[in-house]
């Protein structure tokens, strides 16, 4: 317990007061002479014990009186939890209290010795339950904090950015809303405050006054990413613990959304439970409990880059809320972006784009709660890189869902050498690289036999594979090594056409690949455990196989060259996952890479009847023939990284400055604008928040354009608010506060900070002494005239 | 002018100075105020005619002396026997006493007996004078001549408060001192033992002889009309008490009442007269008590 102003209790000198007009202030009765005094006597005798009692007790109730306003103009404080022990002890009290006055007058007007007793022991048991629990809730309770107001407070402000604090609500976002009560917040800290202001840039202190903190609250900007609270509130306890003033606050503005405390506890409820008294953990709840949102869900295109003149097929799911009770139409719709190499430009301080056209639209009924995917369909594509933006009819309070954004790259295939001697073989290949061309087009694919590459112009393919190679000249050997220092991709699949480990041995083919030393491994061809396991699956050969299971099991490999040990600036990209021998390696040399699969895909049909593997088997063998064409768009560069990304997500496009520029300008949704430089082959553009195209614009012998797009995951745009229970389970029962108003904080805080009055609870005691006293005056002064 | 009857009240009788005018003022105010005869039938002799007046009974009516007149007179009488009547007056400390400061129990009882005397000599009663305290004071023989009232008025004006009351001793010298049967009229606060006193009266009673307890209390002692705290000390005794007057007055009034009523019940019983009187009450109470025993001998 603690008192606001203590200097105030001084005033419980008072208190002798009544004691001393008790004994010493009461007027001298007046002397009558009265002869029939007998008289008085027989009836007056038990009356005077009784007026003495009175008189005492009226002394009592002064006493008290007199105390219990000392005591609440004094504005004393206790700390919350133990608001509810003082009011129970208070209530005992007055029971101690009354059942003292009820012995006390038994004694006085010598009641029998058993009701004389029973009061007694009575009031003697309760005053001693009332003191026990008094001392055992001020010795054991949460001591209070600094009780000076001004005192400063190392505060730490979280700000939930996520997607769903661009709700909007009273015309107003959740975002703005947070941005309001945080300045109102900080407003209410004394100057000397160290204030810092955690919203996802990294903080290392509270450096901040609160006015500067109050500006960079304004800049503070809701993202399109999940934001993950927790690990927030981690950073905001260690920094709070770093100051070293004592009152250490800690806000956090959040709509409570389930997705934003979804991240890792981290025995965080333990971390809290340790300081609950030191640090006050204050949730303010921006979240309105009723809501309503549209969406539009992830995107899946077939694929993010195409070649020159085919269309990009889009689906996308579209949510329609619950709650509502009739089926509603929502027509969805898909516009493509002109190719302009003039734009995009920001003018005026606005982002000039290049005109958008609708190219498809589809309309859905929709059930409240019931979801469809929708198809759309753009035009055939140019080359180039091509925005996509589909948009949904239907307002509602939550915008960032109802649009999505898409790039999708158009490339025109890369003249390809396939050397094979089985035709087969070189057709399968041929479709997997031109995919898209017409039966009769294979002009981009060049396919040879092993014995005419002596007659063939390497420098004409930027990506050549040889298949199967038995053997190959130191002449050509070197044309080929030469290629691919050049820039060129080199595809080799080991197959049977070396015959033997020592056949290969010092053949000049083995420049070419990742060993010198090559090892036949066989399998049994009934073990089905012995199959592909990819080891780096970021590798932008796999980007088409995506985070999906790939069914590898299905597709057992029995016979695969071993190539150990492997030279430097080599990476394994596949295993066999029996005994880890290297299937798919990739070496760099120079400005370009040979990529060699150790065992062959498609498999060739062998007249003996040795199977190699299982790859190409099967009615649907698209694991290996997505894993071919990464090869195939890696070695010809049309693989530049992703271009469609998720908020939050590490922006890296593939940028080899032999085809692209080394510098762009990076336009930004609103309208925001940067220069960006490549390194090392990549351009690394960090995270951002904001979904929409991004535009990149270069100049390498005239403009190019490039980009990407972002979107907000459906995933962290979800509206389902997080359980008072959960949090309980997270941060622990009592070891945060949560409200959702300015006075709700003020009260909360002040609680916190200060304590509870009690003044309330003592001016309710000083009301029902007043008229005690007055009754018992009364009926001690009551004159009649 | 004052009239007569005014007299009665004892406030205004304490304003004359001069005992015998007082006595006389106030018998006289008795007799005037006294509109049918209540010598009616009494064994008087008669004295002399007077007027008739409004309201005196036809039956009094003397129509011989009309006969000869032609005016309506009635006769007065005067008693044929004489009744031997003592004036016992209790002279302890407490009979001294008055809150409004006006007039004294003493006062009063002196002012009683002074117009009983004066009444009683008028009939040719004989009457003396007995005071006490703790025991018999000082006392005037019964005489029927004009000349016992100047001296049982001087002895009226000397009496002074003595000590402590001790009535059932007093009473039982009077008793003893007593030979022939006679009217005691008794006035005293009954400030003393109870039991003893009533015993003793019982015994007077026995004796033969007629009595009439004239209970004087001060107005003070009935209404109690203190207010606030305080501190009521007994004269006789010394002794003292605080009390909060509201408290104790509702209780005190019923005890006065409830004793007043017991005397009353058991002197009745005992066919002795009780008068309870206050300080503040007309004499004529008290003096109407006594023509009604004078009458009933």
């Amino acid at each position: 317990m603690s008192f606001l102003h203590l200097s105030v209790l001084a005033g419980l000198a008072v208190l002798s007061v009544p004691v001393i007009l008790h004994l010493y202030g009461q007027r001298e009765p007046q002397l009558v002479d009265f002869p029939a005094l007998r008289f008085v006597r027989q009836t007056t005798q038990e009356k005077a014990s009784s007026w003495r009692l009175r008189h005492f007790l009226l002394m009592l109730l002064r006493i008290l009186l007199l105390a219990a306003i000392v005591l609440a103009v004094a504005r004393p404080r206790v700390h919350s939890a133990m608001l509810g022990g003082i009011i129970g002890i208070s209530l005992v009290g007055v029971c101690a209290f009354l059942a003292s006055i009820v012995a006390l007058v038994a004694i006085v007007t010598n009641r029998s010795r058993g009701a004389r007793l029973v009061a007694s022991l009575t009031a003697l048991l309760l005053w001693c339950i009332t003191l026990w629990w008094g001392a055992a809730t001020i010795a054991g309770g949460p001591s209070m904090p600094n009780t000076d107001q001004g005192s400063p407070v190392a505060a730490a402000i979280i700000f939930d950015n996520g997607p769903t604090m661009q709700y909007r609500f009273n015309n107003k976002l959740r975002m703005e809303a947070a941005q309001e009560m945080g300045e109102w917040i900080l407003e209410q800290l004394p100057i000397e405050s160290q204030v810092g202001i955690i919203s996802g840039v990294p903080i290392n202190a509270l450096s901040l006054d609160p006015a500067s903190a109050k500006k960079q609250l304004k800049l503070t900007q809701a993202g399109a990413a999940r934001v993950d609270l927790l690990s927030r509130l981690r950073i905001a306890l260690e920094l709070v613990q770093k100051s070293e003033l004592e009152r250490k606050e800690i806000y956090i503005l959040t709509d409570l959304s389930a997705v934003s405390w979804s991240g890792t506890p981290s025995e965080l409820s333990e971390i809290l439970t340790e300081y609950p008294d030191e640090v006050l953990v204050q949730i303010i709840d921006l979240g309105s409990v009723d809501s309503s949102n549209w969406q539009l869900g992830d995107l899946t295109c077939d694929l993010e880059s195409v070649t020159v003149g085919t269309d990009a097929r889009i689906q996308v799911p579209v949510v329609c809320p619950a709650g509502g009770s009739e089926t509603e139409n929502v027509t969805v719709e898909l516009l493509q972006e002109e190719q302009d190499p003039r734009l995009p430009i920001i003018r005026n301080e606005k982002l000039e784009t290049p005109q958008q056209h609708v190219v498809d639209r589809k309309v859905v009924s929709l059930q409240p709660g019931a979801s469809s995917v929708v198809e759309l369909t753009s035009k055939p594509l140019e080359e180039g890189t091509h925005h996509f933006e589909i948009r949904m009819s239907k307002a509602d309070p939550l915008t960032l869902d109802n649009t999505r954004y898409l790039t999708v790259l158009a490339n025109r295939p890369q003249p390809t050498l396939i050397v094979a001697d089985d035709a087969d073989l070189a057709r399968n290949l041929q479709f997997i690289v031109n995919i898209n061309a017409a039966d009769n087009d294979d002009s981009a694919v060049q396919i040879i036999r092993y014995s005419q590459l002596n007659q063939v112009q390497f420098s004409l393919y930027p990506v050549i594979c040889l298949c199967d190679p038995p053997g190959l000249s130191a002449e050509i050997s070197a044309q080929l090594d030469q290629q691919v220092e050049n820039g060129s991709g080199l595809l080799v699949i080991l197959g049977s056409g070396i015959r033997s480990a020592q056949s290969i041995a010092g053949n000049p083919l083995t420049d070419l690949l990742p060993s010198k030393n090559l090892q036949l491994k066989q399998y049994p061809s009934e073990d089905t455990a012995t199959i592909l396991q990819v080891v780096a699956p970021s590798h932008s050969i796999f980007r088409m196989l995506g985070q999906a299971d790939v069914p590898w099991v299905d597709f057992p490999i029995q016979r695969a060259w071993d190539l150990e040990p492997l030279v430097e600036d080599t990476q394994v990209l596949c295993r066999l996952s029996r005994d880890a021998t290297p299937v798919l390696i990739v070496q760099q040399r120079q400005r370009g890479q040979i990529v060699t699969l150790t065992t062959p895909i498609p498999a060739p049909l062998e007249t003996d009847s040795t199977v190699w593997n299982m790859l190409w088997s099967g009615r649907d063998p698209w694991p290996a023939w997505a894993l071919l064409t990464g090869v195939f768009r890696t070695l010809s560069g049309t693989q530049t990284g992703h271009v469609n990304y998720l908020a939050g997500e590490p922006i890296s496009l593939n940028n080899p400055t032999t085809k692209w520029p080394s510098r762009y300008d990076l336009f930004s949704p609103p309208a925001q604008y940067r220069r960006v430089e490549s390194s090392a082959g990549w351009l690394g553009l960090g995270t951002v928040e904001q979904p929409g195209n991004y535009r990149l614009r270069g100049q390498l012998g005239g403009p190019v354009l490039r980009g990407f797009s972002v979107n907000a995951s459906l995933a962290d745009s979800q509206l389902q608010r997080i359980e008072k229970t959960q949090l309980n389970e997270l941060l622990g029962a009592n070891n945060f506060r949560i409200a959702t108003n300015r006075d709700d904080v003020e009260s909360s805080v002040g609680q916190a900070r200060f304590g509870r009055e009690l003044f309330p609870l003592l001016m309710l005691f000083v009301a029902g002494l007043f008229l005690a006293e007055q009754f018992m005056s009364n009926r001690f002064y009551q004159l009649k005239f | 002018m004052v009239a007569v009857e005014q007299y009665l009240k004892p406030e205004l009788a304490a304003q004359i100075k001069r005992l015998d005018l007082r006595a006389k003022m106030v018998v006289r105010g008795f007799l005037q105020g006294l509109h049918a005869s209540p010598f009616h039938g009494f064994s008087v002799e008669f004295s002399e005619h007077r007027r008739y007046a409004h309201g005196d009974d036809p039956k009094d009516i003397d129509w011989v002396a009309y006969a000869k007149t032609g005016k309506y007179y009635v006769k007065k009488f005067e008693s044929e026997t004489n009744l031997t009547g003592y004036l016992a007056i209790d002279l302890s400390k407490s009979m001294d006493y008055t809150y409004r400061q006006q007039l004294t129990k003493l006062d009063y009882s002196i002012c009683l007996a002074a117009a009983l005397s004066y009444l009683m000599i008028q009939q040719q009663d004989p009457v003396g004078l007995i005071t006490f305290d703790t025991k018999l004071g000082a006392s005037v023989p019964p005489r029927s001549r004009r000349s016992q009232l100047p001296t049982i008025l001087s002895h009226l004006t000397k009496l002074q408060v003595a000590g402590e009351t001790d009535l059932a001793s007093s009473i039982n010298q009077l008793a003893a001192m007593l030979r022939h049967r006679s009217l005691i009229m008794l006035m005293s606060d009954l400030l003393t033992d109870e039991k003893s006193m009533l015993n003793s009266l019982r015994n007077l009673r026995f004796a033969g002889h007629d009595i009439i307890v004239f209970h004087v209390l001060d107005e003070a002692e009935v209404t109690f009309p203190f207010q606030g705290m305080v501190q009521l000390r007994d004269p006789e005794t010394g002794a003292s008490q605080s009390v909060r007057a509201a408290d104790a007055a509702e209780d005190y009034r019923q005890t006065v009442a409830s004793i007043r009523a017991r005397y009353d019940k058991e002197l009745t019983e005992s066919r002795i007269d009780y008068v309870p009187l206050d300080t503040s009450q007309p004499y004529d109470k008290a003096l109407m008590e006594y023509l009604l025993r004078r009458r009933g001998r």
